[in-house]
């Protein structure tokens, strides 16, 4: 019998994924003592390590397709060898068929998707800020239906993560929102800016972990953007070790209009204008 | 029927083993057969995955090439999957199902490649891509003799430490023939589709144990820092020897606690030194330099 213990957190790149992350860190914790180190312990869909452990191999020496295969396989794998522990999911993939026509994610032990999506006009600065690309660059990436990250051409495996299939900015919130096996709660980045308290309050509901709360409202001030920013400043964050620029940078709606040219705004709208339409970007 | 001599074991095989020692012999330890996989009696302590079932005997791994069996540490079963090549299905024999053996035949495996200098084998430990392969590509070149390319056994066999090589190949992704100064015209590709290179070392310390030198532990640096180098206490050693055992899986169902213990143990006495650089250090002259004035 498959154990439904895998929950996802998905979402395009820098659209408040860590953020969320943080959160459920920080709430399933006993003491509410924030601590970056611990979010290296979460499982990153795109890790080579958790392959390499539970399909006890070398995951570089597998081609693309063997590899997605074998990562859905290893999560199966976790999922049914610890049927009592809830596992979070980090993904920044977008839901797609592999070459058995069967989909990206084990969807037999997947107990629900939280998918978090954000602006796409602020996305641009802030993912340009991360990578240390060109805002230009960026917007070539959002719209790219065929973009990977840490693609590795040609299976020159030489990146700890995986290929990610990404897609574009559309197709990814497409792929994830428009799936119907399994159960998903969509929050906008904007929104749970706006009442964290409430909307951090139904993703627990939805996880199906027990509410509290008073622990929702002490976790939410500890995660509040200006602490994690004066953290990051004190301690640094691995995912930024040996740059010089934040991890957490901006975290407000609406910046974009002091950072992106005319060109830049009007290449991401007409690209994404539906689903931008759709989740109230756009009038 | 083909004859090597590989992992310290005389092997005979169905399938040619271009990148084994050719070597005769009457009495093997190890014998490869291709076709079916026989039936399994698996013990009542035994796991099953969708990709892997082991016990305490056998060792089944459906991979992408094939599917292999390895059993009691002298038999190999392997029965090829549809439209598979030949190099694949070594590759993964070699990276896999010899360790399976060589759990099996009660050695601990650790990520590790070697050199033999004024006769001690220095160990470079660390997980895949943190350029064990390129350290020894290089020190190959300078004209040392080189023990085992990524994986070194080891076993203890009445309280003495007992050391073993795997094959004489060296594994390089493409892009570390450049760095290295290294032309590509006697590499092989290790699969069809995959930018990584076999090369056989020329000058490879054939068989037997050797006493340990000094260890060298590589990791990416977690600061602004390109490459530094510092000691490493006994007990800082044997929590990264324990990081890079290699198939933990493996290992967990198939050896004591005790025993990897004491064999992480004997291993920790020994001077260590960690290696931090950042992922985009090139200069392996540099790094090289340092590393070979503590050799000597």
């Amino acid at each position: 019998m498959n154990s439904k213990n895998l929950l996802w957190l998905a979402s395009y790149p820098k659209s408040g994924n860590t953020w969320v992350r943080t959160f459920f860190n920080l709430y399933l914790s006993k003491d509410l003592n924030l601590n970056f180190s611990n979010l290296k312990n979460d499982i990153l869909h795109s890790s080579r390590s958790y392959i390499d452990e539970n399909a006890d191999l070398d995951s570089t020496l597998l081609y693309k397709d063997e590899l997605n295969l074998i990562k859905r396989l290893s999560l199966k794998t976790l999922s049914d060898s610890n049927t009592n522990q809830l596992f979070f999911i980090k993904t920044h993939e977008k839901f797609f068929q592999l070459t058995d026509n069967l989909p990206n994610i084990p969807i037999e032990n997947t107990l629900g998707i939280i998918y978090i999506l954000r602006n796409p006009l602020d996305i641009v600065a802030s993912y340009a800020n991360h990578i240390n690309k060109t805002y230009d660059e960026i917007v070539n990436y959002m719209n790219d239906p065929n973009c990977y990250l840490t693609s590795q051409i040609g299976n020159l495996n030489l990146s700890p993560a995986t290929p990610q299939y990404v897609s574009s900015w559309s197709e990814n919130v497409e792929s994830w929102i428009n799936q119907t096996q399994i159960p998903i709660f969509v929050i906008r980045f904007e929104d749970l800016l706006l009442d964290p308290i409430s909307n951090f309050t139904k993703m627990v509901e939805f996880s199906q972990i027990k509410v509290n709360h008073q622990k929702i409202k002490n976790v939410v001030e500890k995660i509040q953007f200006e602490k994690l920013q004066k953290k990051e400043n004190e301690e640094g964050f691995f995912l930024m070790n040996g740059t010089e620029r934040n991890f957490f940078r901006n975290g407000k709606a609406g910046g974009w209009k002091n950072e992106l040219t005319n060109n830049q705004v009007l290449s991401i709208i007409s690209k994404h204008y539906q689903q931008m339409k759709i989740f109230e970007y756009v009038a | 029927m083909f004859k090597y001599f590989a992992f310290g074991l005389k092997i005979i095989s169905d399938l040619d083993l271009p990148e084994l020692i050719e070597s005769q012999f009457e009495e093997y330890d190890l014998r490869i057969t291709v076709g079916e996989i026989p039936p399994i009696v698996w013990d009542e302590n035994s796991l099953h995955k969708p990709i892997v079932s082991i016990d305490k005997h056998n060792f089944l791994h459906k991979l992408p090439p094939a599917t292999y069996l390895a059993c009691k540490g002298n038999r190999i079963f392997i029965a090829p999957n549809q439209g598979q090549d030949f190099d694949s299905i070594r590759l993964f024999l070699y990276s896999n199902i010899f360790a399976a053996i060589m759990h099996q035949r009660n050695y601990l495996l650790i990520h590790a490649s070697g050199v033999v200098y004024k006769e001690k084998l220095h160990l470079f430990l660390g997980a895949s891509g943190m350029g064990k392969s390129t350290i020894v590509a290089f020190l190959e070149n300078k004209g040392y003799e080189i023990y085992s390319d990524d994986v070194i056994l080891f076993k203890l066999t009445d309280g003495e430490l007992i050391t073993c090589q795997t094959y004489p190949q060296i594994k390089l992704w493409e892009d570390t023939f450049d760095k290295l100064g290294i032309k590509k015209i006697t590499a092989k590709k290790i699969r069809p589709e995959l930018p990584k290179f076999g090369i056989k070392i020329n000058k490879y310390v054939k068989g037997g144990s050797y006493q340990l030198g000094k260890l060298f532990f590589l990791a990416n640096s977690s600061d602004s820092e390109k490459f530094q180098i510092s000691n490493l206490n006994s007990i800082e050693t044997f929590k990264i020897l324990h990081q890079n055992i290699y198939r933990v899986q493996q290992v967990s169902k198939k050896l004591d606690p005790n025993y990897i213990f004491k064999i992480l143990i004997e291993i920790s006495k020994n001077q260590s030194f960690l290696i931090e650089r950042q992922a985009d250090f090139n200069t392996i002259e540099e790094q090289m330099e340092i590393i070979q004035t503590k050799l000597k």
